[in-house]
């Protein structure tokens, strides 16, 4: 019984600092531009790919770079190439970018088939906590997400240009008064995107599969995270990503899995009918 | 959260799968026309026609594609001996996408613009199912190569033999016969290395529900303890909580029925990891001669049910002839014919045989004779010797499972990935599959996995 | 140009166009009838498609379905096909579960019914709130639906689904007529719907909710309506397309794919005009199935994609709405 909850608190813990990761930088790009990026999941399908590729040639360390980069790469080109042009119908941008998550689901068919690969561990191996097993990529994973959001904590706290997303995803007018360049925290708002939805590819990859439908589960776990989060802020977003994950842990533990997203829905549900602008959101878009 | 069930697929002798590739009607071989040529609607008889036979497959999947080179061979074949009839043989592919509604689509145009006169395929029992209805009302021969369900005849043939009559099985026997035989084997490791306690953990679909219900009551019965009968969610993909009940309750081997859930990751995980215990079952990816590769060797020591021990025992005198054809003419993957390319294959030969016995491929206006030539079938295939179960048999036209998996009738084999003497392996690998079970086509024991 | 005292004795087939189609001058008029005559003579003069013209049909009725909520008051659906596969299912599992002969005048209006219900649970919560909301639950409402289809795979035969419905028929060109009537007679129903004061309102909605809202009029009542309506109308294509199949899968029915397919119909077609997405799923399932086939299986998926993204990047308002009014310059078109 107490090992029972031991395994489920260390369980949740770990998918939880995953699925932060992912949310994240989905809700940053809400926060400054108003805009649901549909394209979040393949980034993460993009970083996973990446590293699966550059991996055998230049090491671990290297593909994870690779993956990173090139996942903050494309979430800048998504930026620049396509939504750029029509952020300012939110509705296009937000088919706009789902037809592009199809098209790139359908490009990695092609490249790489249907068939899910397997990534080489980052950090072989495995140790029990608590009569646990647990693959020290999923420690790492962990770290690696405390890591990431300490850094985003410091860059927007104590950088100007930071300080300038934080402004921007607050309030958008009383940061053009202050005289931020909107299209720049824009620019790097998608960039850091990019490469929080790597970080978060490359272990979901490595830690369940990757493959060209890989994208779609974490795009529903974002969009759910920062409704439930509030759109825009950072903190509810973490804090909703634990929410689910450990949710998430324990519906697989006392119901079973395919009651998963069942859970998830009535949840949502419940967000939307009592607390719709989420734990600690501002209305929705002002 | 779920994404909807899916992925992967490598389908199944049992079954299903899914993925959203869609249909593409192609026509391979001599002029792609697709009007419908007067003198081939019936192409009985007479010379110079040319006999289409239609071919439906998931080919993005290595068994679809595998099954798929195996049709275009054994046309080639029969054209080089002369045609059906004196006809020129023709094949008209379609990808199914695993999908029953890209299936139909696919089939309902080979038939009305291509006019063919027989369809051979599909592993996926839901588009076997889903094309029944149509084929039967065009009375179409349809061969089945793949797909396990034994529903396909229990609830068309056994209710309305007339209306379905032109539906065969020439194999794999049926999923009910999987799981018995699945038990017979578990009683096979249990004699073998003294195990006496096993979990059977089956994806949650319709197809794996007789490995749930009887493999497991089966192997109590012979006084195996099983510890674990699970079904796990499609959209599984962390196996580390499952891994981890088997391990901990004391099972020696874990046998799985997986088709959908993508395994290559559970797979190195269970290797890696070392978890103690053995993993055999109906693993349809481990079918694939690219697993080794795919899984990066952590393969080794996992063992799959398979037809026709996917080419790599010679079953009979014709599997290697199969083998060596296929591997002569192409060399990328599946490097094998797989097992559905060994069944399609035998389907191709004996319809062939059959319409030639009854004088006509028309269909339309004689499928009483042809079905009379096909029910009348003593065929020697390369996966095992091949006759189909009479009108009043509990499945009639399902293919005649024999007395058990062993004899020549159907064989139903268990190919185990082991490491190759040097340079033997499949590709530029190490690794390569030997059958272990049964006795009577096994070319290597069954090993168990070093770390346990 | 046209003279306001003239209009009480204009006959009556120009007076409806005039009111439901706007404007159209003879050119606009003269290509909408041909369009008309080639749909109902498709067998005349291209049989081979008849099996393919069949499909467009039920994808049209569920690209109406979707556009008349989605389309107009920009509340965009990604789990239509929850509504459309909830119906079929729901034939499929009468006939499977209760009886194999039930009839279809009791099935039909049950699996409508069943759209409209789940409807109800699924999308009327979010109504009344932002659009991201709605498409939020919608999307996980469809999730949800086919992992309930599994995990009741009792009754629902799970991924293997249900052989048990009846087809429609064989021939095929009965099977095109028995599509293309129901089709043309929902998608006139919409047609009007769309160009009345109901429809003008929709469309505000889309463009501008806060605006009418302040006008004082109740949006999500209309919203309530509007998606009333699709129900309805997806209800009978998924009852439809049971019976076109004669069998249901999740993957046929059901899967969030299908749904994607509706949006991606419906802006190719022209979002917000019931007649664009009638012609969208015509040039898609022709696009699919005929013409980009030559990149290969999954190659034709990528091309179609893009295409879509084509058309939400360069030609939001879709293919149709830009040939009417192509049309409608022709000649001096409309003084506007």
């Amino acid at each position: 019984m107490i090992s029972d909850i031991i395994t489920i608190l260390i369980v949740g813990a770990m998918i939880s600092a995953i699925y932060a990761l992912i949310a994240i930088g989905f809700t940053m790009i809400f926060g400054v531009g108003g805009i649901l990026n549909l394209t979040h999941g393949a980034l993460l399908m993009i970083a996973a790919y990446a590293y699966f590729v550059t991996q055998p040639y230049i090491g671990r360390a290297g593909g994870v770079i690779v993956g990173i980069v090139l996942a903050a790469v494309a979430s800048y080109g998504v930026y620049m190439g396509l939504v750029r042009y029509i952020e300012e119908n939110v509705v296009i941008t937000f088919m706009a970018t789902i037809m592009a998550a199809l098209a790139l689901q359908e490009a990695m068919t092609m490249a790489f088939s249907q068939q899910a690969q397997v990534l080489t561990p980052i950090m072989p191996g495995s140790v029990a906590i608590a009569g646990t097993r647990m693959q020290y990529d999923q420690l790492l994973a962990f770290v690696f997400s405390w890591v990431m959001i300490g850094m985003l904590w410091y860059y927007v706290t104590n950088t100007k240009d930071g300080r300038a997303i934080l402004a921007t995803s607050m309030s958008e007018r009383g940061a053009i008064f202050t005289g931020v360049d909107l299209p720049r925290v824009r620019r790097q708002t998608w960039l850091i995107a990019g490469a929080f939805a790597g970080v978060g590819g490359i272990f979901i990859g490595r830690l369940q599969q990757t493959s060209p439908e890989m994208w779609l589960e974490p795009l529903t776990l974002a969009f759910m995270i920062v409704i439930i989060g509030g759109v825009g802020s950072i903190k509810g977003s973490i804090i909703a990503a634990y929410l689910i994950g450990y949710i998430e842990t324990l519906t697989v533990a006392l119901l079973g899995a395919p009651y998963r997203v069942v859970v998830a829905l009535l949840i949502i549900i419940a967000v939307i009918m009592y607390r719709p602008e989420g734990l600690y959101g501002r209305e929705y878009l002002e | 959260m779920s994404r909807e069930p899916s992925q992967q697929n490598r389908d199944s002798s049992s079954n299903s799968d899914r993925t959203n590739r869609r249909t593409v009607l192609k026509t391979v071989g001599a002029g792609a026309a697709v009007t419908s040529i007067a003198g081939c609607l019936g192409g009985s008889g007479g010379t110079g026609g040319t006999i289409k036979i239609g071919h439906i497959m998931p080919v993005e999947t290595d068994n679809g594609l595998g099954s798929e080179r195996s049709a275009q061979l054994a046309v080639d074949q029969l054209n080089e001996n002369g045609g059906i009839l004196d006809n020129d043989v023709e094949l008209v592919t379609a990808d199914s996408a695993a999908q029953p509604s890209e299936a139909h689509s696919a089939v309902t145009e080979m038939i009305n613009r291509e006019n063919i006169q027989m369809l051979v395929g599909t592993v996926v029992s839901e588009v076997a199912l889903s094309l029944a209805d149509l084929v039967a009302e065009n009375d179409l021969p349809f061969l089945i190569t793949g797909a396990a369900s034994p529903r396909i005849f229990a609830e068309n043939h056994a209710q309305n033999y007339d209306q379905f009559k032109s539906i065969f099985r020439p194999g794999p026997v049926n999923s009910i016969k999987q799981a018995e035989y699945l038990a017979q084997y578990g009683q096979f490791l249990s004699e073998e290395h003294g195990w006496d306690t096993m979990a059977v953990v089956s994806e949650d679909a319709a197809w794996t529900q007789d490995i749930t219900d009887m493999t497991a009551s089966l192997l109590e019965e012979s006084g195996i303890d099983v510890a674990v009968n699970e079904r796990v969610a499609l959209d599984t993909n962390d196996w580390t909580p499952i891994l981890d009940q088997v391990e901990s309750s004391g099972a020696q081997t874990m046998i799985g029925a997986l088709s959908h859930i993508p395994i290559t990751g559970m797979t190195s995980s269970w290797s890696r990891n070392e978890y103690p215990f053995s993993l055999d079952g109906v693993m349809i990816a481990a079918q694939s001669p690219q697993f080794w590769s795919d899984t990066q060797g952590t393969a080794e020591y996992l063992s799959t049910a398979t037809s026709a021990a996917d080419g790599f025992a010679d079953i009979t005198p014709k599997t290697s002839e199969v083998m060596d054809a296929y591997q002569s003419e192409y060399d990328s993957r599946p490097t094998t014919p797989t097992f559905v390319g060994f069944i399609t294959h035998d389907a191709i030969n004996l319809y062939a045989e059959a319409v030639e016995r009854a004088g006509t491929a028309n269909h339309r206006e004689d499928i009483d004779s042809i079905v009379e030539e096909l029910q009348a079938t003593d065929f020697e295939g390369s996966y095992g010797q091949i006759q189909f179960q009479g009108p009043d048999d509990e499945y009639p036209n399902d293919v005649y499972p024999g007395e058990g998996p062993g004899d020549e009738f159907a064989p139903f084999t268990i190919t185990q990935w082991q490491a190759a003497e040097d340079g033997n392996g499949i590709g530029d690998t190490d690794g390569t599959k030997r059958c272990v079970w049964p006795e009577t086509y096994q070319n290597g024991d069954h090993q168990t996995p070093s770390w346990m | 140009m046209s003279n306001e005292y003239d209009r009480s004795g204009e006959p009556v087939v120009q007076r409806f166009t005039r009111e439901f189609l706007g404007e159209p001058n003879r050119y606009q008029i003269a290509s909408a009838g041909v369009a008309l005559l080639a749909l109902l003579t498709v067998p005349f003069w291209a049989g081979q498609y008849l099996y393919v013209f069949a499909l467009a049909s039920i994808w049209a009725i569920f690209a109406m379905g979707w556009d008349i909520i989605s389309g107009h008051t920009n509340y965009i659906s990604f789990g239509h096909s929850a509504l459309s596969g909830g119906a079929a299912y729901t034939t499929g599992v009468l006939v499977h579960n209760v009886n194999p002969d039930m009839a279809m005048y009791i099935t039909f209006p049950l699996s409508i019914l069943a759209a409209i219900v789940i409807g109800l649970l699924f999308a009327v919560p979010t109504l009344r709130l932002e659009g991201p909301y709605f498409s939020l639950i919608t999307l996980l409402g469809v999730l949800v639906l086919t992992q309930l289809v599994y995990i009741y795979g009792e009754y629902t035969g799970g991924e293997l689904g249900i052989t048990a419905v009846s087809t429609l028929t064989y021939n095929l060109t009965n099977l095109y007529y028995y599509t293309l009537i129901p089709m043309l007679l929902i998608g006139a129903v919409l047609v009007v719907v769309s160009q009345s004061n109901i429809g003008r309102i929709l469309r505000a909605i889309g463009e501008n909710e806060a605006a009418i809202e302040s006008s004082g009029i109740d949006t999500t009542r209309f919203k309530l309506w509007a998606f009333l309506m699709s129900a309805i109308t997806m209800g009978i294509g998924g009852a439809m397309l049971a019976h076109f199949y004669g069998n249901i899968t999740p993957s046929t029915v059901l899967v969030v794919d299908r749904s994607l397919e509706m949006v991606a119909i419906a802006v190719i077609g022209g979002m917000g005009t019931i007649a664009g997405p009638i012609g969208g799923a015509f040039v898609f399932i022709i696009l699919r199935d005929e013409v980009l086939t030559v990149f290969g299986s999954t190659g034709r998926w990528l091309a179609l994609w893009l295409i879509v993204l084509f058309f939400l990047v360069f030609l939001r308002d879709g293919i149709f709405p830009f040939i009417w009014s192509r049309i409608g310059s022709i000649g001096g078109g409309r003084d506007e």
